[in-house]
């Protein structure tokens, strides 16, 4: 169970991220269906009531896509059959038979999962794309012609947010306060980046480890830019800086 | 902060888009994180950090490929190697609502600032289906969650939500709306200003 649930929070395993194995043009190598299906292979093979238990609590998490139009291509045809190889499974079952073979599962799922998922840490062979130029890459389908952009409407767009009445000395330095914390807190959290996975795409906190899993040009940096921009300037500067900032109506208040 | 903030543009020119650590691109993902944090920081920083948007239209030209197809759908989880050496690619048949419809904020506004009409294009094209498929779902005015961008049929899937793996979609219609209508005043002086966008037609 627990090395199900392992398995199945590991970003790569994850369904959203084998969600285009289903859809893409190849298959990968061994998606989640692949690896639970042989894991309740040999679960079934020593332990039949466990693998029971597994199977009746869905092993691949809850996910829309596993229920609507895609469901059918989802769901792994797989599943259904080892429900019904289970009660035969069952009549051959020994006591000593279900130790060996659950050492001998757990085996084969731990070496599955290093060799052949990428553990926290393993570096990935990069692709080359040194000699390529996207922008003079030939077009098979070009547009003819481009849209062109809209001309700006000269009419503000009108304020909805609520007018605050005007805060009180109390209220004022418990805003400051909890400003405070969400500095403190940015600053905390970009310094361990900083220190653990600089240049990567993200730090995992509690390990201290590293993983790339936005193609590993340090998305957490790109992403996390404007806020000590936004930050470091007041309120209304950032607002008038981020030009298309809806937000105007909220000078002073975070 | 702002040293924080000054560590982190410092230490872009080593962010390398020539090696990848994915076979596959989330065409989405990609967008939002890389595009949007390299144009929100231009335009917090108020241009004052060119590489910013140089990086920005590095991005913008790569993703711009992954909408080479028949009918100028993006391939939301993108097979970026094949499209590099040439092969020809289609739209997929189920992809999320999410990947497809949250791409417009950040391509429009690297068209604003680059002069290059293109990704605008690119973006305003996926719209357009949204617009004509709109009234014609299962759910009249709102898309299904996984929609069919080969064949640009948002009318047979009945699985609807605002939640995940939609909601970008219905948050980004009335950010880019803004970002249309206020944004090109300054913009254009803004990026007049700035060397690396001369380089655009």
């Amino acid at each position: 169970m627990f090395i199900l649930r392992t398995l199945t929070n590991h970003p790569t395993v994850n369904p959203l991220y084998i969600f285009p194995s289903i859809h893409g043009r190849k298959a990968e190598p061994l998606n989640i269906h692949s690896l639970i299906t042989l894991f309740l292979a040999f679960q079934t093979w020593c332990s039949p009531g466990l693998s029971f238990q597994l199977l009746s609590i869905r092993p691949i998490p809850s996910h829309p896509c596993l229920e609507g139009q895609l469901g059918a291509a989802l769901r792994p045809a797989s599943m259904t059959l080892l429900q019904t190889w289970m009660p035969l499974a069952m009549r051959l079952v020994s006591n000593r038979r279900r130790v060996i073979t659950i050492c001998f599962s757990l085996f084969v799922v731990f070496l599955l999962y290093t060799q052949w998922l990428h553990p926290p840490g393993y570096q990935l062979p990069k692709a080359d794309l040194n000699n390529i130029h996207w922008a003079n890459l030939r077009q098979h389908y070009p547009v003819e012609s481009f849209r062109r952009l809209p001309q700006p409407s000269r009419d503000e767009i009108p304020k909805i947010q609520h007018d605050f009445n005007t805060e009180s000395p109390q209220n004022r330095r418990q805003r400051l306060r909890r400003l405070q914390v969400v500095k403190d807190s940015f600053i905390h959290a970009f310094h361990g980046y900083e220190q653990h996975a600089w240049l990567r795409d993200e730090v995992a906190p509690l390990s201290g480890r590293s993983l790339n899993p936005f193609g590993g040009w340090a998305a957490t940096l790109v992403d996390s830019l404007g806020m000590p921009l936004s930050r470091a300037m007041p309120q209304e500067q950032a607002y008038k800086n981020c030009r298309y900032s809806m937000d105007n109506g909220n000078e002073g208040r975070v | 902060m702002r040293e924080e903030f000054e560590r982190a543009v410092n230490a872009l020119d080593q962010i390398n888009f020539s090696t990848c650590s994915l076979e596959e691109l989330n065409v989405f993902e990609t967008t939002i994180r890389y595009l949007g944090g390299f144009l929100s920081a231009f335009d917090l920083s108020e241009g004052q950090y060119p590489s910013l948007l140089t990086k920005a239209i590095e991005m913008g030209d790569m993703l711009y490929v992954a909408f080479d197809t028949p009918n100028r759908m993006p391939i939301t989880r993108w097979n970026f190697k094949a499209a590099a050496s040439g092969e020809r690619q289609t739209a997929p048949d189920a992809i999320l609502l999410a990947e497809l419809g949250s791409l417009t904020l950040e391509f429009t506004r690297l068209s604003q600032l680059s002069g290059d009409p293109k990704y605008y294009d690119a973006v305003q094209r996926v719209m357009d289906v949204f617009d004509e498929q709109q009234n014609a779902t299962k759910l009249p005015g709102m898309w299904p969650v996984v929609v069919n961008a080969r064949d640009l049929n948002f009318t047979e899937a009945s699985l609807f939500t605002i939640g995940g793996m939609a909601d970008s979609t219905y948050e980004y219609l009335p950010k880019v709306t803004s970002e249309k209508a206020l944004l090109e005043r300054n913009a254009a002086d803004m990026c007049l200003a700035i060397p690396v966008t001369r380089r655009s037609r």
